[in-house]
């Protein structure tokens, strides 16, 4: 972090003492960049995509937390690089207070038990090839997790905990429509009794009506399993509905983290406010004062000076906005915000 | 264990098992395998059978396109029992030299004279009086094991490299591509007479010409849909299930390249009867008095005004295999895609 | 606020009375003939439009929203689909008897279409200005710099900022925000009276959701267009539709005034779809589901096709017949066995 000591530093190493009962995955100062590349047979390095930078949180036992943000955020690199998919360019992730960044052979495969992900196509998610039994069984098969006789009670069991028959294994994931297709694909993660699972956008690719019973679903299995959720999505809406604590990303960086009736009651980030009032009302009469954000995201490529969201901040710009960084600065509680704004408020 | 020896212990047998035949062919002459060959056929249609279930591979078999299949399985049986058919192809008649097609002759005699006489040679004599009917069998035999051998060696070579280049990526795959390159930027034709001239002409040569004809293909194809299968998300959450390297191919990239790696096989099966009779046809093929169909349409040449049969019929037995191949492989690819296999019953 | 809210009620159904009959379509039918049998994703769907109004329609995927829209525009995949029945009454006459020549005419000049994916709708090797001025000059004879002024004029209106730099620019140098602005400056480039929109908002993120939903209100209002939004979403129609029509396995089963359905919806699938979106304002611990999946439609049960999946399903259910549409309202139909 910051050379001066700030209090959110502090609130962090308090976090961590606190943390250490029930915190499943610490995630501190994660940073990833992408070498952006010049050259075909000579490669020179010419530049840098800040995908993830200085992102710091905690998942906690049985809770859900969000990542919210737009496209090109970093939150699905994020998740890809917490999910070992991407190697990380410098940072710390505890998993169970076990460093995984740098973890050995037997560390890996455990966490590869331990946590596993659903991601958001029901149809690119699935081997078309494979009945749904050998998806299901797939991590315990290659973790060699269960001895090969209890498998099948097992592909029973999460079958059953998904709401699915037990004869679905022998079928082909062609013959489920998409809904049931995500319960496949979650009764795969909940295979191998992980204690987090990573939904990266898991019901945005599916109908209205079917979204309910996945949510429902996801929180019924969250309350019987005690399972931790780490829900990477853009609907703040679905977030608000599952998430005990959130972050908000914008390009690379966290601007506001904290519980959901903190961020959601109380947001002081002028993005989380943009986000929140370009969500859809839930009744034609509500009449929201929306703030319409000038321009798009810019490219991570190249970054802005200073606040990174300062070119379409909407509120009056101060001059340090332009020309630092603003770092997550407690606001009481688990409140934390990356605004000059609204230190000065 | 059964279910062990059903799912690995017998493609791999069968592979071994076809290897040594075609080993056997070259080294020791096609005379020896006949029986060999007749078994590993009916060991693989048990397989087959089994692996797609009784039901439904009569299902399924029904739909395949009848007389290409009939075409095919009559060249293959035409091949393996070419001597119990016909007797030996290099028998000479002088006197009965260049006889034109019997049953013709036969039917004009029954017209003209109202007489009934039966002449043996049914496709007619070539200039030294040997029967084309029973050279075009016995060139069936060697067309075969050409055909299965080149193709073997090139697939075989094709897909090694395909898969481990579009999977792993990086120099190694940058290495095996500027090989394809330099491997496709050879004129195919002259490479193989190149080799007739190191080697000799001769069984073996026109073989190894073929499969290095046919390796860089099968890499080009078969790099590009692995690279397109090894980012969709089944692969990814293969990865985050903790699956080997080794797993992934086996059990999600090759399944998925199947459809078009049967397709790429139906359609090089027909370039290879194709090649092989054009360097039969150079004089860099199959050496005399050795019949194989491409040296049967070269040796017609000279008397292609007097004699139109001696071209004609290897032409017409090529025509119809390559055809029936293609469309044969068609069904094939439908068949192996579980979707499909449904809709195709 | 209310009063606000009240302005803005009557300023909307102001627009909606005072507008003359854009569209009538009478118990339009359109089948496809697939080789599992005849699908009837359209299957008797009568409602009128007025010039200016806005109709959200919504519904699950399959439930054959995009085939209505297809069928207006008579672009129906081919050979499977046809219209078999009914009529679709424009300017007086009756499109589904139009030829094909005819119906060239009033493609892009009338009757216009934006659809899902801003990605595959433009062509990746032509500029952004090539296609536009294309489209212009179907049906206007404007040559050199009229047209590119034109063009230019057609970007500013969706509000892409420096428009002249952007005729140059190639699909894949915008963001897809953008991409689907240019797909509807080209959907308007001949002064459609009606706009087909089919979710164009289903690939963009929130912001721009919301960027290009205001934009699409506002052009709607400024050029007085016959809006025809088909969504699944409920909170879209929210923010921008005037009238609704819930479609369920080819019919339209509820259609009313939008603050009447929002307050009260009547048939059981379209409480339980209203029920169904998390929301922002209103947290529950428990969301409303619709048990079961949408049905297919090739087949269907016999009766009311939600009979299977609904809650308030009895022996009021006529198991041979489906409901006829029941008045509940003013401007507000139901087709449900509990009003009948």
């Amino acid at each position: 972090m910051g050379t001066e000591v700030s209090t959110a530093g502090q609130d962090t190493k308090i976090g961590q003492s606190m943390a250490e009962t029930d915190a499943v995955l610490e995630v501190s100062n994660l940073k990833k960049y992408f070498p952006v590349t010049k050259g075909i047979i000579l490669r020179k390095t010419v530049g840098q995509v800040q995908a993830v930078d200085d992102v710091t949180f905690t998942v906690r036992r049985g809770q859900t937390f969000a990542l919210a943000g737009e496209s090109g955020c970093g939150k699905t690199t994020t998740s890809r690089v917490l999910l070992r998919l991407e190697d990380a360019t410098a940072g710390e992730v505890l998993f169970r207070g076990k460093d995984i960044l740098n973890a050995d052979k037997d560390l890996v495969k455990e966490y590869r038990r331990s946590v596993q992900a659903v991601f958001q196509d029901p149809y690119s998610s699935l081997e078309p090839r494979m009945r749904v039994g050998s998806i299901i069984s797939e991590p315990l098969m290659a973790t060699g997790a269960l001895p090969k006789k209890e498998i099948r009670v097992r592909v029973e069991e999460v079958l059953a905990q998904v709401g699915l028959s037990p004869d679905a294994a022998n079928r082909f994931p062609h013959e489920f429509s998409g809904g049931q297709r995500q319960r496949i694909a979650l009764a795969r993660s909940l295979a191998s009794s992980p204690d987090l699972i990573l939904l990266d956008e898991p019901v945005s690719a599916l109908d209205v009506s079917i979204r309910a019973q996945i949510l429902n679903l996801l929180k019924d299995l969250q309350d019987q399993l005690g399972v931790a959720y780490l829900l990477v999505a853009h609907d703040l809406a679905t977030v608000r509905h599952m998430c005990h604590s959130i972050a908000v990303m914008y390009l690379g960086r966290l601007v506001e983290t904290g519980s959901g009736e903190e961020v959601f009651g109380n947001p002081l980030h002028p993005y989380t406010k943009a986000l929140l009032s370009a969500a859809l009302p839930s009744h034609p009469r509500i009449q929201r004062a929306e703030i319409e954000l000038p321009g798009e995201v810019p490219s991570p490529l190249n970054p802005p000076k200073g606040c990174r969201f300062h070119p379409r901040c909407p509120v009056a710009v101060m001059p340090q906005c332009a020309e630092s960084l603003p770092e997550l600065e407690n606001h009481g509680g688990s409140h934390a915000v990356a605004c000059h704004l609204a230190r000065s408020a | 264990m059964v279910r062990f020896f059903v799912s690995r212990g017998v493609p791999i047998g069968l592979a071994f098992v076809l290897a040594v035949i075609v080993y056997r062919a070259i080294r020791v002459g096609f005379d020896s395998i006949g029986l060999p060959a007749v078994g590993w056929l009916i060991v693989l249609i048990v397989y087959l059978v089994g692996r797609v279930g009784f039901g439904n591979f009569f299902r399924v078999v029904k739909r395949a396109p009848k007389l290409p299949t009939l075409i095919i399985v009559a060249f293959i049986l035409t091949a393996i029992l070419a001597d119990k058919i016909t007797g030996s192809p290099y028998d000479q008649n002088i006197p009965n030299r260049l006889q034109p097609p019997g049953l013709m002759e036969t039917l004009k005699t029954a017209v003209r004279e109202q007489r009934f006489e039966l002449n043996e040679n049914w496709l007619g004599t070539d200039a030294l009086g040997r029967d084309v009917l029973t050279r075009l069998v016995h060139g069936a035999r060697v067309t075969l094991t050409v055909t299965i051998a080149a193709i073997m060696l090139g697939q075989g070579i094709g897909l090694t490299l395909g898969i481990t280049s579009g999977y792993f990526g990086g120099w190694y795959d940058k290495v095996v591509m500027r090989i394809v390159d330099g491997a496709m930027s050879i004129p195919g034709i002259f490479l193989a007479l190149l080799l007739a001239v190191v080697l000799g002409p001769s069984f073996q040569t026109v073989i190894i010409a073929i499969g290095l004809l046919l390796w860089s293909r099968f890499v080009r194809t078969l790099r590009a849909e692995t690279m397109k299968v090894k980012e969709a998300e089944f692969v990814k959450l293969a990865r985050v299930a903790g699956c080997s390297n080794w797993w992934i191919i086996r059990r999600h990239i090759f399944p998925n390249l199947v459809n078009l790696w049967a397709v790429l096989v139906s359609l090089e099966v027909g370039v290879t009867v194709i090649v092989e009779a054009t360097l039969g046809f150079l004089g860099a093929g199959v050496p005399p008095p050795t019949p194989s169909w491409g040296s049967l349409i070269s040796d017609g040449r000279q008397y292609v005004t007097s004699a139109w049969w001696l071209s004609f019929f290897p032409g017409m037995a090529i025509l119809l295999v390559v055809l029936s191949v293609n469309l044969f492989g068609d069904w094939l690819r439908d068949v192996l895609d579980p979707q499909m296999r449904q809709r195709a019953t | 606020m209310s009063e606000v809210v009240s302005e803005i009620n009557t300023l909307r159904s102001a627009t909606r009375s005072s507008g003359q009959i854009a569209l009538e379509i009478k118990d339009l039918k359109t089948y496809l003939y697939t080789r599992w049998g005849v699908v009837k994703a359209v299957d008797g769907v009568s409602l009128s439009l007025r010039d200016g109004e806005c109709l959200g329609l919504v519904g699950e995927s399959g439930c054959g929203k995009t085939m209505f829209g297809l069928s207006l525009m008579r672009l129906l995949p081919r050979p499977a689909g046809r219209i078999v029945g009914g009529e679709v009454l424009f300017n007086g006459e009756d499109i589904v008897k139009k030829s094909e020549a005819e119906m060239r005419e009033i493609r892009g000049r009338q009757i216009s279409m934006v659809l899902q994916d801003p990605m595959t709708a433009l062509d990746p090797i032509f500029s952004v200005g090539r296609q536009l001025t294309e489209t212009i000059t179907i049906s206007s004879d404007l040559k050199g710099p009229a047209l590119l002024e034109r063009a230019v004029e057609l970007l500013r209106m969706v509000r892409i900022p420096a428009p002249a730099e952007r005729l140059a620019a190639f699909p894949f140098q915008m963001s897809g925000g953008m991409r689907q602005r240019v797909v509807g400056a080209i959907a308007l480039a001949q002064e459609p009276r009606i706009l087909i929109a089919d979710e164009p908002t289903t690939s963009l993120d929130v912001t721009t959701q919301a960027n290009y939903l205001r934009l699409l209100k506002s052009l709607q209002e400024r050029l007085n267009l016959t809006l025809i939004f088909i969504t699944h979403d409920f909170g879209i129609v929210a923010r921008v539709c005037h009238r609704v029509g819930v479609m369920y396995a080819g019919k339209l089963v509820e259609l009313g005034d939008v603050e009447d359905i929002f307050d009260n919806p009547r048939h059981p699938y379209t409480k339980c779809l209203i029920d169904s979106v998390p929301k922002l304002d209103k947290r529950v611990t428990r969301l409303a589901t619709i048990t079961g999946q949408p049905p297919t439609l090739h087949d269907l049960p016999p009766g009311c096709s939600f009979r299977p999946r609904c809650t308030e399903a009895g022996t009021h259910c006529r198991p041979d017949q489906y409901p006829d549409p029941a008045m509940v309202g003013d401007r507000h139909y139901v087709r449900c066995w509990l009003y009948q």
